[in-house]
């Protein structure tokens, strides 16, 4: 299992990376969503991998798993969450405002320049 | 009473924002002027809820609030010490100046802009005064959600840019910030920065490397935020792209990072064996470079707001040397100097707006314009450049030469020296250059821009910029009352024992459980 996670968390990193990279702002924000999902998930593996385990004393219980893990994860959910909304209004704006989804600033400066000498 | 309030006077700096954030946001329709008062109330608080914080923690040894009376390693701890105080009291004067300065008009520009901007005042007390290492992250994603709307405010095709590539940057570091926390958490078992501290003492020599990669990656993020070189290209968009009481505010924001390093390097990491060479010479070039690149841009900007962006990146480089070179001296040296050059750039973006709202459609471009400028914003653009090129008597010259006299012993003293140096005299010549454009350069008739319609500032504005920078005249004046502070901080910094023991006052009780 642990090879697993491994390579599920390696993968989507990498294609978080990669579409990071990209020069449009939709590609962009896709790429730090799955980074933030590989994030998450090696946030959870940081507590070792427990199966069929509780988090919470019980008295059937014989071993737990780390709770602590599974409450950073919720806040970064949370927190990514918020992040993603918020740059996708963002991305939005500047695509109603200029026309175009460059990421790039300069090259959109320019072209907006020269759309308000034409107009 | 009062010793409800020497009890609680940790978390007072962070509630009492989050209480007026949560009043304004419930307030957002009414008239501006009721949510300027409960803003105005809750900044007047915070001021005097720092000033007591730092009275307090002058006499007191580090106060630590453990929320809701979970124990240390296992709740949420804030701690109070000389240097959060400092950063705390640093936060409220700023936030108080770049509040009144917006309260002319700025803040109608819209609906929530006194919810956020308490918001952001929540972040940064709250990144000043953690004592776990998650929390700084959640406080640091405070701030920089509440600085990502800040820097939209008033709107704008520059703003929505520049603010899409500040926002994909700082996820990204965020990102990398958790990965150094997952690691921290699989190999000490904790996130409480007083145990990762205890931990590191004893980690074994095969977690050792991840531990060194956690580190690693956590002081990454930090230099992210402090805008070291190769990562300080976004700083000059984003804080040139701000408005002038946002960009005011943001001044503070480079130097959180700083102080977040320093805490994490002398506190955990710097002391234990494993990592203790993880910052080292390094950083001393990544910082030396900042200051190069940031005097070069100076030298090469064509506005005003953008040239104050890259002295705030020169002054955030002059600050990165604290940590590599790790001596009581020079850290003590460093924190005067980030105490004035935060208020004298904090100071000189609100000028840099009333001087672009004086000249009209030219703003703040440096190019001739027609204006009629009151003398007192061509006074005040002299002192603030004369601090921050660090001529005597001001402020910076202050910083600058207890910052040089320290360092006169470390290892790369001649590099330090010969690099802040010519960085002064670039300074000085593009300041020179950008006053004598912005004040005495008359246009020909054929290029000129309309002139300003308005002319007088309105006195909030002008209060706040010239509040600014009496404080900085009078960090001359009371220069060695705070250098004093300034050392007793550093000593302070400098035994983490302390710092540990107020938080973890018995280490060998805590009960752990060993996991495979």
């Amino acid at each position: 299992m642990e090879a697993m996670l491994a390579i599920a968390i390696g993968l989507l990193s990498s294609c978080g990376v990669y579409l990071m990279l990209r020069a449009r702002t939709f590609p962009v924000i896709l790429g730090l969503t799955l980074l933030s999902y590989a994030v998450n998930l090696f946030l959870f593996a940081s507590g070792r991998l427990t199966i069929n385990a509780p988090p919470i004393i019980s008295a059937e219980a014989s071993h737990y798993t780390d709770p602590i893990p599974q409450a950073l994860v919720l806040t970064a959910i949370v927190i990514g969450f918020g992040m993603t909304a918020y740059i996708v209004t963002l991305a939005l704006r500047g695509l109603s405002e200029s026309g175009d989804d460059h990421v790039d600033m300069a090259i959109e400066s320019t072209e907006a320049g020269k759309k308000g000498e034409a107009s | 009473m009062t010793s409800f309030l020497v009890m609680h006077s940790a978390i007072l700096p962070v509630l009492i924002p989050f209480v007026s954030s949560i009043v304004l946001l419930l307030a957002a329709g009414r008239h501006p002027s009721m949510q300027r008062g409960i803003a105005a109330v809750s900044t007047l608080l915070l001021l005097a809820a720092s000033a007591h914080l730092l009275w307090l923690t002058d006499h007191l040894p580090p106060i630590a609030y453990a929320l809701g009376e979970w124990q240390p390693p296992f709740g949420i701890v804030l701690v109070a010490d000389r240097l959060a105080a400092l950063g705390v009291m640093l936060s409220a004067i700023l936030g108080a100046a770049a509040l009144l300065y917006a309260s002319a008009g700025f803040d109608r520009k819209g609906r929530h802009f006194h919810a956020i901007f308490q918001l952001q005042l929540v972040g940064i007390n709250g990144a000043f005064l953690t004592g776990d290492v998650f929390n700084l992250f959640v406080f640091f994603e405070v701030m920089l959600l509440a600085s990502y709307i800040l820097l939209a405010h008033g709107g704008g095709l520059d703003k929505s840019r520049s603010g899409f590539a500040y926002v994909t940057l700082n996820l990204a570091g965020s990102a990398v910030f958790l990965i150094a926390l997952g690691l921290i958490y699989g190999t000490l078992g904790t996130l409480n920065l007083a145990d990762i501290a205890i931990q590191l003492q004893t980690v074994s020599s095969d977690q050792a490397a991840l531990v060194r990669l956690a580190g690693a990656l956590l002081f990454t993020v930090f230099l992210l935020k402090a805008a070291v070189l190769p990562l300080s290209f976004w700083l000059p968009h984003a804080y040139a792209a701000a408005g002038a009481p946002v960009a005011a505010l943001f001044a503070i924001m480079t130097k959180v990072g700083i102080v977040a390093l320093l805490r994490v390097e002398t506190i955990a990491f710097g002391p234990a064996a494993a990592t203790a060479d993880l910052v080292g010479d390094w950083l001393v070039i990544a910082a030396l470079a900042t200051i190069a690149v940031a005097a070069l841009g100076v030298l090469a900007a064509k506005r005003l707001q953008t040239l104050i962006a890259w002295l705030v990146l020169s002054s955030a480089g002059v600050l990165l040397l604290l940590a590599p070179l790790g001596e009581r001296e020079i850290t003590a040296a460093g924190l005067y100097y980030l105490v004035q050059s935060a208020i004298a750039g904090a100071a000189f973006f609100l000028l840099s707006g009333l001087i672009s709202d004086a000249r009209g459609a030219a703003a703040d471009h440096l190019s001739a314009a027609r204006s009629n400028m009151p003398v007192r914003l061509k006074l005040g653009f002299l002192l603030l450049a004369a601090t921050a090129a660090g001529l005597p008597p001001f402020s910076g010259f202050i910083g600058k030469l207890m910052l040089l006299s320290s360092v006169s012993d470390a290892s790369m003293a001649a590099a330090i020296w010969t690099v802040i140096l010519i960085a002064g005299l670039l300074t000085t010549v593009a300041l020179a250059k950008a006053g004598s454009r912005l004040f005495w350069e008359t246009p020909s008739e054929a290029e000129a821009l309309p002139p300003a319609t308005q002319t007088a500032a309105h006195w909030r504005q002008t209060a706040a910029c010239f509040g600014l920078m009496t404080i900085a005249v009078l960090l001359v004046v009371l220069a060695r009352p705070l250098s004093d502070f300034c050392q007793r901080t550093a000593m302070q910094l400098h035994e983490p024992a302390d710092y540990i023991h107020a938080v973890i006052p018995q280490p060998e009780t805590v009960n752990r459980v060993n996991r495979p």
